[in-house]
Protein backbone atom coordinates (compact mmCIF):
# COMPACT_ATOMS: atom_id res chain seq x y z
CA UNK A 1 0.00 0.00 0.00
CA UNK A 2 1.49 3.45 -0.99
CA UNK A 3 0.10 6.90 -1.20
CA UNK A 4 -0.12 7.45 -5.04
CA UNK A 5 -1.11 11.21 -6.73
CA UNK A 6 -4.05 10.63 -8.80
CA UNK A 7 -5.51 14.06 -9.40
CA UNK A 8 -5.79 17.83 -8.32
CA UNK A 9 -8.93 18.53 -5.83
CA UNK A 10 -9.56 21.79 -7.66
CA UNK A 11 -10.31 19.47 -10.85
CA UNK A 12 -12.78 17.45 -9.24
CA UNK A 13 -16.57 18.65 -9.38
CA UNK A 14 -19.29 17.41 -6.62
CA UNK A 15 -21.78 14.63 -7.94
CA UNK A 16 -19.44 14.29 -10.86
CA UNK A 17 -17.17 11.14 -11.27
CA UNK A 18 -14.10 10.99 -12.16
CA UNK A 19 -12.08 8.19 -13.87
CA UNK A 20 -8.40 7.71 -14.02
CA UNK A 21 -5.71 5.89 -14.38
CA UNK A 22 -2.76 4.91 -11.80
CA UNK A 23 0.15 2.42 -12.97
CA UNK A 24 -2.64 -0.29 -13.88
CA UNK A 25 -5.21 0.79 -11.24
CA UNK A 26 -8.57 1.71 -13.12
CA UNK A 27 -9.69 4.64 -10.42
CA UNK A 28 -12.81 6.61 -10.46
CA UNK A 29 -12.93 9.58 -7.62
CA UNK A 30 -15.83 11.20 -6.05
CA UNK A 31 -16.66 14.79 -4.60
CA UNK A 32 -18.84 13.79 -1.91
CA UNK A 33 -20.65 16.45 0.28
CA UNK A 34 -17.21 17.60 0.25
CA UNK A 35 -15.05 14.48 1.28
CA UNK A 36 -13.03 12.89 -1.93
CA UNK A 37 -14.05 9.05 -2.11
CA UNK A 38 -12.25 6.75 -4.36
CA UNK A 39 -13.21 3.48 -5.64
CA UNK A 40 -12.17 0.88 -8.15
CA UNK A 41 -13.18 2.36 -12.13
CA UNK A 42 -14.71 -0.80 -13.11
CA UNK A 43 -18.67 -2.53 -12.50
CA UNK A 44 -18.21 -5.90 -11.11
CA UNK A 45 -20.78 -6.92 -12.82
CA UNK A 46 -19.63 -6.41 -16.39
CA UNK A 47 -17.02 -4.27 -17.87
CA UNK A 48 -17.64 -0.79 -17.54
CA UNK A 49 -16.26 2.26 -16.26
CA UNK A 50 -18.04 3.71 -13.13
CA UNK A 51 -16.88 7.08 -14.06
CA UNK A 52 -19.16 6.99 -16.75
CA UNK A 53 -22.01 6.41 -14.87
CA UNK A 54 -24.62 8.62 -12.61
CA UNK A 55 -23.76 9.43 -9.08
CA UNK A 56 -26.55 10.87 -6.81
CA UNK A 57 -27.50 10.34 -3.04
CA UNK A 58 -23.92 8.88 -2.36
CA UNK A 59 -24.21 6.01 -4.47
CA UNK A 60 -22.59 5.53 -8.32
CA UNK A 61 -24.59 3.73 -10.74
CA UNK A 62 -22.54 1.49 -13.13
CA UNK A 63 -23.85 3.35 -17.03
CA UNK A 64 -24.01 0.02 -18.38
CA UNK A 65 -27.12 -1.64 -16.88
CA UNK A 66 -27.58 0.76 -13.58
CA UNK A 67 -26.17 -1.28 -11.09
CA UNK A 68 -25.23 0.46 -8.18
CA UNK A 69 -22.99 0.77 -5.26
CA UNK A 70 -22.14 2.58 -2.14
CA UNK A 71 -19.57 5.30 -3.09
CA UNK A 72 -18.02 5.47 1.12
CA UNK A 73 -18.06 1.53 1.34
CA UNK A 74 -18.28 -0.15 -1.86
CA UNK A 75 -21.11 -1.80 -1.01
CA UNK A 76 -23.69 -3.19 -4.54
CA UNK A 77 -26.98 -2.26 -3.80
CA UNK A 78 -29.46 -3.22 -6.51
CA UNK A 79 -29.65 -5.91 -9.39
CA UNK A 80 -27.54 -7.11 -11.44
CA UNK A 81 -24.95 -6.04 -9.61
CA UNK A 82 -24.06 -8.27 -6.64
CA UNK A 83 -20.12 -8.37 -5.60
CA UNK A 84 -19.19 -5.19 -3.88
CA UNK A 85 -16.68 -2.55 -6.01
CA UNK A 86 -13.03 -2.22 -3.88
CA UNK A 87 -12.56 1.27 -2.23
CA UNK A 88 -9.88 3.17 -1.83
CA UNK A 89 -8.21 5.41 1.06
CA UNK A 90 -7.88 8.80 -0.19
CA UNK A 91 -5.70 11.76 1.20
CA UNK A 92 -5.83 15.29 0.40
CA UNK A 93 -2.61 17.49 1.18
CA UNK A 94 -2.31 20.70 -0.52
CA UNK A 95 -5.32 21.26 -2.81
CA UNK A 96 -4.16 17.11 -4.37
CA UNK A 97 -5.43 14.29 -4.23
CA UNK A 98 -3.41 10.71 -2.90
CA UNK A 99 -5.07 7.32 -3.05
CA UNK A 100 -3.83 4.52 -1.09
CA UNK A 101 -3.03 1.97 -3.65
CA UNK B 1 -55.75 -25.19 15.73
CA UNK B 2 -52.99 -26.26 14.66
CA UNK B 3 -49.90 -24.34 13.83
CA UNK B 4 -49.40 -25.31 10.12
CA UNK B 5 -53.48 -23.89 9.25
CA UNK B 6 -52.28 -20.51 10.84
CA UNK B 7 -49.31 -20.18 8.02
CA UNK B 8 -49.85 -18.89 4.56
CA UNK B 9 -48.56 -20.15 1.50
CA UNK B 10 -47.43 -17.88 -1.32
CA UNK B 11 -46.89 -19.75 -4.66
CA UNK B 12 -44.91 -18.79 -6.98
CA UNK B 13 -44.78 -20.62 -10.95
CA UNK B 14 -42.02 -19.67 -13.00
CA UNK B 15 -38.46 -19.20 -11.66
CA UNK B 16 -37.05 -16.99 -13.90
CA UNK B 17 -35.81 -13.44 -12.94
CA UNK B 18 -39.34 -12.19 -12.17
CA UNK B 19 -40.15 -15.46 -10.03
CA UNK B 20 -37.01 -14.81 -7.86
CA UNK B 21 -37.50 -11.33 -7.19
CA UNK B 22 -41.29 -11.96 -6.29
CA UNK B 23 -39.99 -14.48 -4.20
CA UNK B 24 -37.22 -12.40 -2.68
CA UNK B 25 -38.92 -9.20 -2.05
CA UNK B 26 -42.31 -11.24 -0.76
CA UNK B 27 -40.03 -12.19 2.60
CA UNK B 28 -37.77 -8.67 2.39
CA UNK B 29 -41.36 -7.11 2.68
CA UNK B 30 -42.30 -8.72 5.90
CA UNK B 31 -44.58 -11.70 3.86
CA UNK B 32 -43.95 -14.88 6.70
CA UNK B 33 -45.67 -17.75 5.28
CA UNK B 34 -44.04 -20.10 3.47
CA UNK B 35 -42.83 -19.04 -0.61
CA UNK B 36 -42.88 -21.77 -2.83
CA UNK B 37 -40.61 -20.90 -6.12
CA UNK B 38 -41.82 -23.61 -8.95
CA UNK B 39 -39.87 -23.25 -12.49
CA UNK B 40 -39.68 -26.28 -15.09
CA UNK B 41 -36.05 -25.63 -15.85
CA UNK B 42 -33.19 -27.92 -13.81
CA UNK B 43 -31.53 -24.52 -12.88
CA UNK B 44 -31.56 -22.22 -10.46
CA UNK B 45 -33.07 -18.55 -11.38
CA UNK B 46 -31.46 -16.88 -13.67
CA UNK B 47 -31.44 -13.51 -15.82
CA UNK B 48 -31.26 -14.24 -19.82
CA UNK B 49 -29.47 -11.29 -21.15
CA UNK B 50 -26.13 -12.75 -20.99
CA UNK B 51 -27.10 -15.81 -23.23
CA UNK B 52 -27.33 -13.96 -26.33
CA UNK B 53 -23.80 -12.23 -25.36
CA UNK B 54 -21.49 -13.84 -22.55
CA UNK B 55 -22.32 -16.94 -22.92
CA UNK B 56 -21.38 -17.62 -26.12
CA UNK B 57 -18.66 -15.29 -26.70
CA UNK B 58 -17.00 -15.87 -23.40
CA UNK B 59 -13.36 -17.83 -24.03
CA UNK B 60 -13.95 -20.69 -21.21
CA UNK B 61 -16.55 -22.93 -20.40
CA UNK B 62 -16.46 -22.81 -16.68
CA UNK B 63 -16.89 -19.01 -16.38
CA UNK B 64 -18.96 -18.73 -19.54
CA UNK B 65 -22.29 -17.83 -17.14
CA UNK B 66 -22.68 -15.54 -13.80
CA UNK B 67 -25.97 -14.51 -14.59
CA UNK B 68 -27.53 -16.08 -11.39
CA UNK B 69 -30.26 -14.05 -10.16
CA UNK B 70 -29.23 -15.23 -6.38
CA UNK B 71 -26.51 -17.49 -4.93
CA UNK B 72 -27.83 -20.51 -4.22
CA UNK B 73 -27.72 -20.34 -0.56
CA UNK B 74 -30.19 -17.15 -0.15
CA UNK B 75 -33.23 -19.34 -1.33
CA UNK B 76 -32.65 -21.41 2.24
CA UNK B 77 -31.58 -18.38 4.19
CA UNK B 78 -34.86 -16.39 2.92
CA UNK B 79 -36.68 -19.93 3.83
CA UNK B 80 -37.47 -19.66 0.01
CA UNK B 81 -38.49 -23.47 -1.05
CA UNK B 82 -37.62 -23.77 -4.75
CA UNK B 83 -38.70 -26.93 -6.94
CA UNK B 84 -37.97 -27.94 -10.05
CA UNK B 85 -41.14 -28.96 -11.15
CA UNK B 86 -44.02 -27.82 -13.66
CA UNK B 87 -47.67 -27.33 -12.64
CA UNK B 88 -50.08 -28.58 -14.30
CA UNK B 89 -53.13 -27.15 -13.47
CA UNK B 90 -54.38 -24.55 -11.20
CA UNK B 91 -57.35 -24.07 -9.29
CA UNK B 92 -58.55 -20.46 -8.32
CA UNK B 93 -61.50 -21.27 -6.67
CA UNK B 94 -60.36 -24.06 -4.27
CA UNK B 95 -56.70 -22.54 -4.18
CA UNK B 96 -55.16 -25.13 -5.55
CA UNK B 97 -51.96 -26.01 -7.46
CA UNK B 98 -51.39 -29.46 -9.28
CA UNK B 99 -47.73 -30.42 -9.65
CA UNK B 100 -45.87 -32.84 -11.94
CA UNK B 101 -44.01 -34.57 -9.49
CA UNK B 102 -45.09 -32.73 -6.38
CA UNK B 103 -48.65 -33.17 -6.00
CA UNK B 104 -51.19 -30.77 -5.30
CA UNK B 105 -50.22 -27.59 -3.40
CA UNK B 106 -52.76 -25.28 -1.28
CA UNK B 107 -51.95 -21.53 -2.07
CA UNK B 108 -53.38 -18.61 0.19
CA UNK B 109 -51.41 -16.23 -2.84
CA UNK B 110 -50.24 -16.81 -6.28
CA UNK B 111 -48.19 -15.52 -8.47
CA UNK B 112 -47.48 -16.07 -12.26
CA UNK B 113 -44.08 -15.70 -13.53
CA UNK B 114 -44.32 -17.79 -16.33
CA UNK B 115 -42.49 -15.66 -18.66
CA UNK B 116 -42.63 -16.48 -22.46
CA UNK B 117 -40.81 -18.83 -25.03
CA UNK B 118 -39.18 -18.47 -28.60
CA UNK B 119 -41.49 -18.15 -31.32
CA UNK B 120 -42.00 -21.09 -33.45
CA UNK B 121 -41.39 -20.28 -37.71
CA UNK B 122 -43.71 -22.94 -39.02
CA UNK B 123 -41.90 -26.04 -41.10
CA UNK B 124 -38.85 -24.99 -38.89
CA UNK B 125 -38.67 -27.15 -35.33
CA UNK B 126 -35.47 -27.58 -33.29
CA UNK B 127 -33.07 -29.48 -34.90
CA UNK B 128 -29.36 -30.56 -35.06
CA UNK B 129 -28.78 -27.43 -37.03
CA UNK B 130 -31.82 -25.15 -36.05
CA UNK B 131 -31.73 -23.35 -33.18
CA UNK B 132 -34.09 -21.51 -30.82
CA UNK B 133 -32.16 -19.09 -28.41
CA UNK B 134 -34.29 -18.71 -24.78
CA UNK B 135 -33.03 -20.81 -22.07
CA UNK B 136 -29.60 -21.36 -20.27
CA UNK B 137 -29.49 -24.73 -22.18
CA UNK B 138 -30.13 -23.42 -25.49
CA UNK B 139 -27.34 -21.22 -24.69
CA UNK B 140 -24.80 -23.33 -23.92
CA UNK B 141 -26.03 -26.02 -26.98
CA UNK B 142 -25.35 -22.83 -29.35
CA UNK B 143 -21.93 -22.44 -27.59
CA UNK B 144 -20.90 -25.86 -28.08
CA UNK B 145 -22.42 -25.28 -32.00
CA UNK B 146 -20.39 -22.02 -32.39
CA UNK B 147 -17.14 -23.62 -31.82
CA UNK B 148 -16.79 -25.90 -34.84
CA UNK B 149 -19.42 -23.94 -37.69
CA UNK B 150 -18.02 -21.54 -40.16
CA UNK B 151 -21.44 -19.74 -41.09
CA UNK B 152 -24.61 -19.00 -40.04
CA UNK B 153 -28.33 -17.78 -40.96
CA UNK B 154 -29.91 -15.65 -38.72
CA UNK B 155 -33.40 -15.53 -38.77
CA UNK B 156 -35.03 -12.32 -37.50
CA UNK B 157 -33.21 -8.84 -36.99
CA UNK B 158 -34.56 -7.66 -33.56
CA UNK B 159 -32.94 -7.21 -30.08
CA UNK B 160 -32.21 -11.14 -29.62
CA UNK B 161 -31.25 -12.08 -33.28
CA UNK B 162 -28.79 -9.17 -33.70
CA UNK B 163 -26.85 -9.75 -30.91
CA UNK B 164 -26.52 -12.99 -31.70
CA UNK B 165 -25.51 -11.79 -34.75
CA UNK B 166 -22.91 -9.76 -33.07
CA UNK B 167 -21.83 -12.43 -31.00
CA UNK B 168 -21.42 -15.11 -33.96
CA UNK B 169 -18.96 -12.10 -35.71
CA UNK B 170 -17.24 -11.99 -32.54
CA UNK B 171 -16.58 -15.66 -32.12
CA UNK B 172 -15.70 -15.34 -36.25
CA UNK B 173 -18.38 -17.24 -38.32
CA UNK B 174 -19.51 -15.94 -41.48
CA UNK B 175 -23.18 -14.02 -40.69
CA UNK B 176 -26.06 -13.31 -42.86
CA UNK B 177 -29.83 -11.70 -41.30
CA UNK B 178 -32.89 -12.32 -42.64
CA UNK B 179 -35.96 -10.53 -42.17
CA UNK B 180 -39.09 -9.69 -43.30
CA UNK B 181 -39.38 -6.33 -42.86
CA UNK B 182 -37.70 -3.70 -44.91
CA UNK B 183 -35.41 -2.89 -42.17
CA UNK B 184 -34.02 -3.83 -38.85
CA UNK B 185 -35.45 -2.64 -35.44
CA UNK B 186 -38.58 -0.73 -37.66
CA UNK B 187 -40.76 -1.10 -34.58
CA UNK B 188 -38.63 -0.01 -31.87
CA UNK B 189 -36.29 2.46 -33.20
CA UNK B 190 -36.72 5.95 -35.24
CA UNK B 191 -34.90 5.26 -39.09
CA UNK B 192 -32.45 7.11 -38.33
CA UNK B 193 -30.86 5.29 -35.43
CA UNK B 194 -31.82 2.10 -36.69
CA UNK B 195 -29.48 3.11 -39.63
CA UNK B 196 -26.46 3.77 -37.70
CA UNK B 197 -27.19 0.09 -35.70
CA UNK B 198 -27.54 -1.35 -39.53
CA UNK B 199 -24.05 0.66 -40.80
CA UNK B 200 -22.48 -0.71 -37.36
CA UNK B 201 -23.27 -4.34 -38.26
CA UNK B 202 -22.06 -4.33 -41.57
CA UNK B 203 -18.75 -3.17 -41.02
CA UNK B 204 -18.27 -6.34 -38.70
CA UNK B 205 -18.98 -7.93 -41.72
CA UNK B 206 -22.85 -9.21 -41.13
CA UNK B 207 -24.73 -9.21 -44.26
CA UNK B 208 -28.71 -8.23 -44.12
CA UNK B 209 -31.28 -9.55 -46.16
CA UNK B 210 -34.47 -7.40 -45.84
CA UNK B 211 -38.21 -7.98 -47.24
CA UNK B 212 -37.99 -11.58 -47.41
CA UNK B 213 -41.42 -12.73 -48.67
CA UNK B 214 -41.54 -16.31 -46.87
CA UNK B 215 -38.73 -17.16 -44.97
CA UNK B 216 -38.11 -21.24 -44.74
CA UNK B 217 -35.20 -23.06 -43.23
CA UNK B 218 -34.44 -26.37 -43.89
CA UNK B 219 -32.94 -29.09 -42.17
CA UNK B 220 -29.93 -31.32 -44.76
CA UNK B 221 -27.98 -33.69 -43.07
CA UNK B 222 -25.12 -31.44 -42.59
CA UNK B 223 -26.38 -27.61 -41.90
CA UNK B 224 -29.54 -25.95 -42.84
CA UNK B 225 -30.58 -24.10 -46.16
CA UNK B 226 -32.00 -20.77 -46.18
CA UNK B 227 -33.60 -18.97 -49.16
CA UNK B 228 -31.24 -21.44 -51.47
CA UNK B 229 -28.25 -20.49 -49.52
CA UNK B 230 -26.60 -23.27 -47.62
CA UNK B 231 -25.12 -22.44 -43.80
CA UNK B 232 -23.67 -24.50 -40.84
CA UNK B 233 -26.42 -23.79 -38.86
CA UNK B 234 -29.74 -21.30 -38.19
CA UNK B 235 -30.60 -19.19 -35.01
CA UNK B 236 -34.19 -18.44 -35.09
CA UNK B 237 -34.91 -15.10 -33.44
CA UNK B 238 -38.56 -13.98 -34.44
CA UNK B 239 -40.12 -12.98 -31.41
CA UNK B 240 -41.37 -14.41 -27.67
CA UNK B 241 -44.85 -15.60 -26.92
CA UNK B 242 -46.13 -15.73 -23.25
CA UNK B 243 -46.59 -18.19 -21.38
CA UNK B 244 -49.98 -17.90 -21.02
CA UNK B 245 -51.87 -21.47 -21.38
CA UNK B 246 -51.92 -22.30 -17.21
CA UNK B 247 -53.86 -18.85 -16.91
CA UNK B 248 -56.15 -19.39 -19.44
CA UNK B 249 -56.98 -23.35 -18.87
CA UNK B 250 -57.53 -22.05 -15.61
CA UNK B 251 -60.42 -19.39 -16.68
CA UNK B 252 -57.97 -16.14 -16.25
CA UNK B 253 -58.30 -13.73 -18.74
CA UNK B 254 -55.53 -13.28 -20.88
CA UNK B 255 -54.58 -11.52 -24.37
CA UNK B 256 -51.76 -11.49 -25.09
CA UNK B 257 -50.85 -12.24 -22.14
CA UNK B 258 -52.19 -13.09 -18.59
CA UNK B 259 -54.34 -9.44 -18.10
CA UNK B 260 -53.40 -7.82 -15.02
CA UNK B 261 -54.62 -4.53 -13.14
CA UNK B 262 -52.18 -2.13 -12.29
CA UNK B 263 -51.44 -3.55 -9.25
CA UNK B 264 -50.20 -6.40 -10.71
CA UNK B 265 -53.79 -8.81 -10.18
CA UNK B 266 -55.12 -11.24 -12.80
CA UNK B 267 -58.67 -11.89 -13.06
CA UNK B 268 -58.64 -14.25 -10.68
CA UNK B 269 -58.88 -13.65 -6.84
CA UNK B 270 -55.21 -13.81 -4.94
CA UNK B 271 -53.73 -14.61 -8.28
CA UNK B 272 -51.23 -12.13 -9.61
CA UNK B 273 -49.04 -11.75 -12.66
CA UNK B 274 -45.56 -10.29 -13.47
CA UNK B 275 -43.32 -10.35 -15.92
CA UNK B 276 -43.00 -11.32 -19.65
CA UNK B 277 -46.36 -12.86 -19.19
CA UNK B 278 -48.24 -10.26 -17.78
CA UNK B 279 -50.32 -7.37 -19.80
CA UNK B 280 -50.76 -4.69 -17.67
CA UNK B 281 -52.68 -1.26 -18.65
CA UNK B 282 -49.68 1.44 -19.19
CA UNK B 283 -49.85 5.21 -19.51
CA UNK B 284 -52.29 7.44 -18.43
CA UNK B 285 -54.59 5.91 -21.55
CA UNK B 286 -54.32 2.63 -19.54
CA UNK B 287 -53.09 0.77 -22.62
CA UNK B 288 -52.80 -3.14 -23.02
CA UNK B 289 -49.12 -3.69 -22.62
CA UNK B 290 -47.39 -6.84 -22.25
CA UNK B 291 -42.90 -5.78 -21.88
CA UNK B 292 -40.27 -8.43 -22.46
CA UNK B 293 -37.71 -6.44 -20.09
CA UNK B 294 -35.01 -7.41 -17.65
CA UNK B 295 -36.53 -4.27 -16.07
CA UNK B 296 -40.17 -5.36 -16.40
CA UNK B 297 -39.55 -8.86 -15.33
CA UNK B 298 -37.26 -7.19 -11.58
CA UNK B 299 -39.76 -4.41 -11.15
CA UNK B 300 -43.09 -5.57 -11.97
CA UNK B 301 -42.36 -8.67 -9.65
CA UNK B 302 -41.65 -6.96 -7.09
CA UNK B 303 -44.22 -4.70 -6.65
CA UNK B 304 -46.48 -7.68 -7.08
CA UNK B 305 -44.67 -9.28 -4.44
CA UNK B 306 -45.07 -6.09 -2.00
CA UNK B 307 -49.24 -6.02 -2.60
CA UNK B 308 -49.27 -9.21 -1.32
CA UNK B 309 -47.32 -8.67 1.64
CA UNK B 310 -50.22 -5.80 2.07
CA UNK B 311 -48.94 -2.44 0.35
CA UNK B 312 -51.31 -0.73 -2.82
CA UNK B 313 -48.77 0.02 -4.99
CA UNK B 314 -49.49 0.79 -8.88
CA UNK B 315 -46.68 -0.26 -11.36
CA UNK B 316 -46.40 2.65 -13.52
CA UNK B 317 -42.25 2.18 -15.36
CA UNK B 318 -40.94 4.39 -17.62
CA UNK B 319 -39.59 1.67 -19.87
CA UNK B 320 -36.17 1.43 -20.36
CA UNK B 321 -34.23 -1.38 -22.59
CA UNK B 322 -30.73 -1.48 -23.07
CA UNK B 323 -28.67 -4.37 -25.47
CA UNK B 324 -25.15 -4.74 -26.11
CA UNK B 325 -24.19 -5.60 -29.64
CA UNK B 326 -19.49 -5.19 -30.53
CA UNK B 327 -19.01 -2.70 -28.21
CA UNK B 328 -21.86 -0.81 -28.41
CA UNK B 329 -24.53 -0.69 -25.22
CA UNK B 330 -27.75 0.93 -26.43
CA UNK B 331 -29.62 2.14 -23.96
CA UNK B 332 -33.98 3.24 -24.71
CA UNK B 333 -36.16 4.94 -22.07
CA UNK B 334 -39.56 5.33 -22.85
CA UNK B 335 -41.66 3.56 -25.57
CA UNK B 336 -41.65 4.36 -29.52
CA UNK B 337 -44.92 5.28 -29.27
CA UNK B 338 -46.35 8.16 -30.65
CA UNK B 339 -45.45 11.24 -33.01
CA UNK B 340 -41.90 12.86 -31.71
CA UNK B 341 -42.21 16.23 -32.70
CA UNK B 342 -38.42 17.08 -32.69
CA UNK B 343 -35.11 15.31 -32.00
CA UNK B 344 -32.40 16.33 -30.87
CA UNK B 345 -28.73 14.80 -30.77
CA UNK B 346 -25.85 15.60 -28.43
CA UNK B 347 -22.94 13.70 -30.07
CA UNK B 348 -20.07 12.70 -28.31
CA UNK B 349 -16.37 11.56 -29.27
CA UNK B 350 -16.46 7.64 -31.25
CA UNK B 351 -19.71 6.62 -31.43
CA UNK B 352 -21.34 8.04 -28.21
CA UNK B 353 -24.97 9.89 -28.58
CA UNK B 354 -27.69 11.36 -26.76
CA UNK B 355 -30.80 11.32 -29.13
CA UNK B 356 -33.80 12.68 -27.14
CA UNK B 357 -37.43 13.17 -29.01
CA UNK B 358 -39.89 15.63 -27.73
CA UNK B 359 -43.43 15.41 -27.40
CA UNK B 360 -46.11 17.96 -26.40
CA UNK B 361 -42.54 20.15 -24.41
CA UNK B 362 -41.36 16.72 -23.11
CA UNK B 363 -39.15 14.37 -23.29
CA UNK B 364 -40.85 11.32 -24.29
CA UNK B 365 -38.39 9.10 -25.76
CA UNK B 366 -34.39 8.75 -25.23
CA UNK B 367 -31.60 6.85 -27.11
CA UNK B 368 -27.96 6.54 -25.99
CA UNK B 369 -24.82 4.51 -27.65
CA UNK B 370 -22.24 4.40 -24.85
CA UNK B 371 -24.18 7.36 -22.82
CA UNK B 372 -25.82 5.07 -20.34
CA UNK B 373 -24.86 7.84 -17.59
CA UNK B 374 -25.78 10.73 -19.77
CA UNK B 375 -29.63 9.05 -20.17
CA UNK B 376 -29.91 8.62 -16.25
CA UNK B 377 -29.28 11.51 -15.94
CA UNK B 378 -32.37 12.94 -17.17
CA UNK B 379 -34.38 10.08 -16.46
CA UNK B 380 -36.12 11.17 -13.69
CA UNK B 381 -37.31 14.66 -16.09
CA UNK B 382 -38.87 11.71 -18.69
CA UNK B 383 -40.28 9.94 -15.34
CA UNK B 384 -42.42 12.86 -14.38
CA UNK B 385 -42.96 14.35 -17.90
CA UNK B 386 -41.26 17.64 -16.91
CA UNK B 387 -41.65 20.04 -19.13
CA UNK B 388 -37.88 21.03 -21.10
CA UNK B 389 -36.99 24.14 -23.06
CA UNK B 390 -35.31 22.34 -26.10
CA UNK B 391 -33.20 24.98 -26.78
CA UNK B 392 -31.07 23.58 -23.41
CA UNK B 393 -31.32 20.27 -24.49
CA UNK B 394 -29.25 21.60 -27.43
CA UNK B 395 -26.98 23.89 -25.40
CA UNK B 396 -23.85 21.99 -25.38
CA UNK B 397 -22.73 24.13 -22.82
CA UNK B 398 -25.41 22.69 -20.33
CA UNK B 399 -24.53 19.36 -19.17
CA UNK B 400 -27.41 17.00 -18.96
CA UNK B 401 -26.19 15.78 -16.12
CA UNK B 402 -27.11 19.66 -14.43
CA UNK B 403 -30.42 19.96 -16.87
CA UNK B 404 -32.45 18.25 -13.78
CA UNK B 405 -31.52 20.45 -11.07
CA UNK B 406 -31.91 23.60 -13.78
CA UNK B 407 -35.03 22.84 -14.91
CA UNK B 408 -36.49 22.63 -11.93
CA UNK B 409 -35.24 25.85 -10.75
CA UNK B 410 -36.15 27.70 -13.75
CA UNK B 411 -39.59 26.16 -12.77
CA UNK B 412 -40.09 27.15 -9.73
CA UNK B 413 -38.58 30.47 -10.55
CA UNK B 414 -41.77 30.49 -12.99
CA UNK B 415 -44.01 29.91 -10.08
CA UNK B 416 -42.14 33.05 -8.33
CA UNK B 417 -43.09 34.97 -10.82
CA UNK B 418 -46.88 33.92 -11.08
CA UNK B 419 -46.81 34.39 -7.54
Amino acid sequence: MALKFAAKLADLVEDEPLGLTIGEERIALYLLDGEVHATHNVCTHQFALLSDGYMEDGCIECPLHQGRFDIRTGAALCAPVTQPIRVYGVQVEGGEIYVDL
Amino acid sequence: MHAQIMTRTALIIGAGQAGARAAEALRTHGYEGRIVLVGDERHAPYERPPLSKDVLIAKDDDDCFNGWVHAVERYGDARIEWLNDRVLRLDTQSCVATLERNGELRYDHCILTTGGRARQLPGAPEGPHTFYLRTLDDAMRLRARLATAQSVAVIGAGFLGLEFAASARTRGLDVSVFETASGLLSRALPPMFAERLRMKHETHGVRFIFDVKHLQVTEHADGVQVDATPFDLGVIAIGQEPNDELAKAAGMATNNGIVVDRHCRTSAENVYAAGDCANFPYGANGRATRLESWQNAQEQAIVAARNIAGEEIAYAPTPWFWTDQYDWNIQMLGLPDGEIDQWIERAGVDDKTVLMGLRGGVIAHVLAINQGGELRAIRRLVEEGVAVDPRMLADPTIKLRQLDKLVRSTHSGDQGVLV
